[in-house]
C-alpha cells in the first residue's frame, strides 16, 4: 500500500525538528530539480510558516480527506515545490474518520492513500509532516509512506519518542508491508558536542539495532536561525544568503554612521544550511536504496 | 570612508550552489514529457488522428516497441502502479503461469480490454438527486488503494501510456493501469 517516494517524518515527541527537517529537505530536493510535495498532517500547521505562507486552518485538507475531493495543493511555493497545508482542523480527522471506520467505511489511511495516489505521478518526492501525538494521523501517514525518517534530540524524552514511533510502525506494517525505516536523524545537537553525539548515537543504536542507519549527517542547534526561519518564512539555505545581505547592510549602516536596522538574528547560517544539505543527500541516497530493495523483493 | 583598498569578498560570501550536489541522487519518477510526438513507425504521415481510437494506436505502439523486455527506444524504467489486492493476485498468478513481466501483462491487457468499458469506468457518474431533491455532484472513479508494483516500460511506452491517461481522463497513470488490469482480469467488482 506504500506510495513510492513518500517519506513520513515522524517522532512521538514534539519539538524534535520534524517540521524543520521536512521543509528544509523539501526545499533542497526541489532546488536539486526533484518535483516535491509537502503534506502537512500536523494540526500545528507550521509547514506554512516555515515556507513563508499564512498559516491556514486545515479545513481544506480535512474536507478533501473526508469527502474524497482532490487535495488542496498550493502550487509553486518555491520552484518545484508544492504544499498541502495543515492546520488546527486537521485534528478533527481522527474523530471523523474513526466514526466512519466504525460504521464499516474506509479509514484515514485509505483516504490519504487515494488522495495521494491521484497526484503521486506528478512528484518525484513526497514528504509528510506528522504531529507528535494524534495516533490516527501518524498511523495514516505511516500507512501510505514508503519510508519513515525519525528526527530525535539527544534527551531521554526524545529517545522515548522513538519507541512510540516504533509502536506505530509495527501497526502500519500490517497494512503497508513495504514501509521501511529510512533512518534516525540527530537534531539540534551542538556542532562541538562530540562526546554527547557519540553517546546519543550509541543509545539510538541500542534501540534500533540494525533496522536502519543512524544518519551520519546531523542538524546543529542554532536557535537564532530557528527563530529567523519561522519569523521570516525562509529555509536554512535561504537564510544563508539573507544573513550575508543582512550583514552587508549592517556594515554599510555602521560605516554611514547610522544605526543598523533590526535585521536577522542569525549572523551565519552556512553551517546549518550545509547540515540540511547533508541530510537531504543521505535521505535521497537511502530512498534510492529502499526502492531497489522493494523492487527486488 | 573608501573601501577601495579592501578586496572584494562578494564571491567568498556568496551562497554556495545549494542543491547542485544533490542532483541525480534520486532519479525523477518519470521522464520529462516530450510534447511533439514523432510519427510512430508504421504510421502514415498525415493520417487523420481522429480516425484512431486510443487502443488502436496502442496496437501500433506495441508493434513499434516490440517486446517490453527488449526495449527498442532506450532503457526501460520503472513505472509504479498501485494494484488492488484482487487485481494484484490475478496479475501474480498470470505472471507465474506465463513467465511474463508485468509490463508484458499490461500490454496484453490493453489488447484485450473493452474500450467502452474502460471509458465508462472513468466517465463521471451522472448526477443524482437526494431524497429531498437536491442534485448531487457528478463523481468519477479516483482509483483505489492498492499495493505498489513496478512496470518496466520504455520511454515510448510511458509516453503512450500518458497519452491514454489524458485521452480517458483518468485521474492518474497508476489508476489507469490498475483499471486496465482490473478489466482484463475481471477483478474490478471485487475491489
Amino acid at each position: 500500500m506504500a506510495i513510492t517516494r513518500t517519506v513520513a517524518v515522524a517522532q512521538g515527541k514534539g519539538g524534535v525538528g520534524k517540521t524543520s527537517v521536512t521543509t528544509n529537505v523539501a526545499g533542497l530536493a526541489a532546488l536539486a530539480g526533484l518535483r516535491t510535495l509537502v503534506v502537512d498532517c500536523d494540526p500545528q500547521g507550521n509547514v506554512a510558516r516555515d515556507l513563508g505562507l499564512e498559516p491556514g486552518t486545515g479545513s481544506p485538507l480535512l474536507s478533501a480527506l473526508v469527502s474524497g475531493s482532490p487535495l488542496p495543493i498550493t502550487r509553486a511555493v518555491r520552484a518545484g515545490l508544492d504544499v498541502v497545508e495543515g492546520g488546527p482542523e486537521v485534528a478533527d480527522l481522527s474523530g471523523l474518520m474513526y466514526a466512519r471506520s466504525a460504521r464499516g467505511g474506509g479509514n484515514l489511511a485509505q483516504s490519504l492513500h487515494a488522495s495521494l495516489a491521484a497526484v503521486a505521478d506528478d512528484y518525484d518526492l513526497i514528504l509528510i509532516d506528522t504531529p507528535p501525538g494524534e495516533k490516527v494521523l501518524v498511523e495514516a501517514a505511516l500507512g501510505v509512506a514508503a519510508a519513515v525518517l525519525i528526527p530525535t534530540r539527544a534527551d531521554d524524552a526524545s529517545l522515548d519518542g522513538l519507541a512510540r514511533v516504533a509502536e506505530r510502525f509495527v501497526v502500519a506494517r500490517e497494512t503497508n508491508p513495504e514501509l521501511r525505516l529510512a533512518g534516525v536523524l540527530l537534531f539540534a545537537v551542538g556542532a562541538r558536542s562530540r562526546r554527547l553525539e557519540s553517546s546519543v548515537r550509541r543509545s539510538i543504536q541500542s534501540i534500533v539495532g540494525n533496522a536502519a542507519p543512524i544518519f551520519e549527517a546531523r542538524v546543529r542547534h542554532l536557535e537564532s536561525a530557528a527563530v529567523d526561519s519561522r519569523r521570516a518564512g525562509m529555509l536554512a539555505h535561504e537564510l544563508e544568503g539573507a544573513a550575508i545581505e543582512d550583514r552587508r547592510a549592517r556594515l554599510a549602516a555602521l560605516r554611514a554612521g547610522k544605526a543598523p536596522a533590526d535585521g536577522l538574528l542569525v549572523r551565519n547560517a552556512e553551517g546549518l544550511a550545509s547540515d540540511y544539505e547533508a541530510v537531504t543527500r543521505e535521505l535521497l541516497t537511502r530512498l534510492a536504496q529502499i526502492e531497489e530493495e522493494v523492487g527486488a523483493a | 570612508m573608501s573601501t577601495a583598498r579592501h578586496p572584494n569578498l562578494e564571491d567568498a560570501f556568496a551562497p554556495s550552489g545549494r542543491g547542485a550536489g544533490l542532483e541525480g541522487l534520486l532519479q525523477p519518477r518519470r521522464a520529462t514529457q516530450t510534447t511533439p510526438t514523432a510519427p510512430e513507425p508504421g504510421e502514415v504521415m498525415g493520417e487523420p488522428a481522429a480516425a484512431d481510437t486510443p487502443l488502436e494506436r496502442n496496437k501500433r505502439t506495441r508493434r513499434a516497441a516490440g517486446n517490453t523486455t527488449q526495449a527498442s527506444s532506450g532503457q526501460a524504467l520503472n513505472v509504479a502502479a498501485y494494484l488492488p489486492p484482487a487485481t494484484l493476485a490475478a496479475a501474480q498468478r498470470e505472471k507465474q503461469a506465463t513467465g511474463e513481466q508485468y509490463a508484458d501483462l499490461l500490454a496484453r491487457a490493453f489488447d484485450d480490454v473493452d474500450e467502452q468499458a474502460l471509458r465508462a469506468t472513468f466517465a463521471p457518474q451522472p448526477a443524482t438527486s437526494s431524497g429531498a431533491g437536491m442534485p448531487r455532484r457528478a463523481v468519477r472513479a479516483r482509483g483505489a488503494a492498492g499495493i505498489q508494483r513496478q512496470f518496466r516500460l520504455t520511454a515510448e511506452q510511458r509516453d503512450w501510456l500518458d497519452e491514454q491517461v489524458r485521452a480517458y481522463d483518468a485521474p492518474s497513470r497508476s489508476a489507469f493501469i490498475a483499471t486496465v488490469l482490473g478489466l482484463h482480469f475481471r477483478t474490478l467488482t471485487q475491489q
